[in-house]
């Protein structure tokens, strides 16, 4: 028999479990499906779900299963960029950044492609074996999440030097320049 | 301007794998755990486990590692939850690789390279934690069983 039932840690109470079940989607589900996964009876998962699209963290849509729920992505990628302002130092950051221009120039080379979209068109050639093709799609989700972090993280440098500049920096050991002091 | 790719889900992944590493941070025996290939991106979560400490009785084996994989794709959910020692490598799939065998799939390697072998593992809901959670719930009785 197949665990529909679903399993939480011990420590998660009913709040936390509907928000992951709700942030972690990537299909649009309805709270009637939600509060299956999180355990929560349905008025609970209507009543956090609707309090996590008021502030943005969710996206309403309307589909053939009724109002269902996703991850903003707006909100998701900002707070993604403030986290990784907030947890990483500036180098820790550019090296990332390193890492995944090397990591792309390297399946350039392997693929014989010169980008993303020429990579993901070459998985419908004919001659590429069923094996081929999986590699193939491997490697498109990961250079498409290189691309999604390689932004979040030149955002969040940027977001830093703004912040620095504005006497506002995360850095504890910034102290700002006198005349912002002043002004 | 930012670019949002089709089916592309980079911010979703971090937000579970976070609340995955929480989890595994209170594991019995759980120690050195971080994120692969790196905390700004990561695609697993690692952990090394004494093995004692984690079964609550004495063992052969001293410690192992678990291995949390989740990639969240438009229709193709990845998840992954695999335990590592000197002697086996067994673990819960949820992937593309044996749909024969339903959503997802457990499958056990001995280390002397025999044929793995496999069944379905019944595992249907999809919310990383919720997922990892059953599979630590069976992972005790998994290790004991290799222990002869």
């Amino acid at each position: 028999m197949s665990e529909k039932q679903p399993a939480w840690p011990a420590g998660m109470d009913a709040a936390e479990r509907v928000r992951h079940v709700a942030l972690t989607r990537t299909t649009p589900r309805n709270a009637g499906w939600i509060a299956t996964e999180a355990d929560v009876s349905r008025d609970t998962a209507v009543k956090y779900l609707s309090r996590m699209a008021e502030q943005g963290d969710l996206e309403v849509v309307e589909t053939a299963e009724g109002t269902c729920y996703k991850p903003d992505p707006v909100t998701q990628f900002l707070d993604e960029v403030r986290d990784l302002a907030e947890t990483h130092s500036q180098e820790e950051l550019t090296a990332e950044l390193r890492d995944i221009a090397d990591e792309i120039d390297r399946w350039k080379r392997e693929f014989d492609v010169e980008s993303l979209a020429e990579l993901r068109q070459s998985v419908g050639n004919d001659d590429l074996s069923a094996e081929q093709r999986r590699e193939r799609l491997d490697v498109v989700e990961g250079w498409e999440y290189d691309v999604e972090v390689r932004e979040a993280v030149r955002l969040a440098i940027g977001l830093t030097e703004s912040l620095t500049e504005l006497g506002a920096g995360t850095d504890p050991g910034y102290t700002p320049d006198s005349h912002l002091q002043e002004g | 301007m930012v670019l949002f790719l089709a089916g592309g889900s980079g911010y979703t992944r971090r937000q579970g794998l976070r609340r995955v590493k929480e989890r595994l941070e209170n594991v019995p025996g759980a120690s050195n755990i971080r994120y692969e290939p790196s905390a700004i991106k990561p695609t697993a979560v690692v952990v090394v486990v004494d093995i004692e400490m984690f079964l609550e009785e004495p063992f052969p084996r001293d410690t192992g590692r678990l291995e949390v994989v989740w990639r969240p794709r438009e229709a193709t959910d990845l998840q992954r939850v695999q335990w590592i020692d000197d002697a086996v490598s067994l673990g819960w799939h949820k992937d593309r690789d044996h749909s024969d065998l339903g959503t997802t799939h457990f499958q056990h390697e001995m280390s002397d390279g025999a044929t793995p072998h496999r069944e379905p593992a019944h595992i249907e809901v999809e919310a990383p934690v919720s997922f990892l959670e059953i599979c630590l719930d069976r992972l005790p009785d998994r290790i004991r069983v290799t222990s002869d």
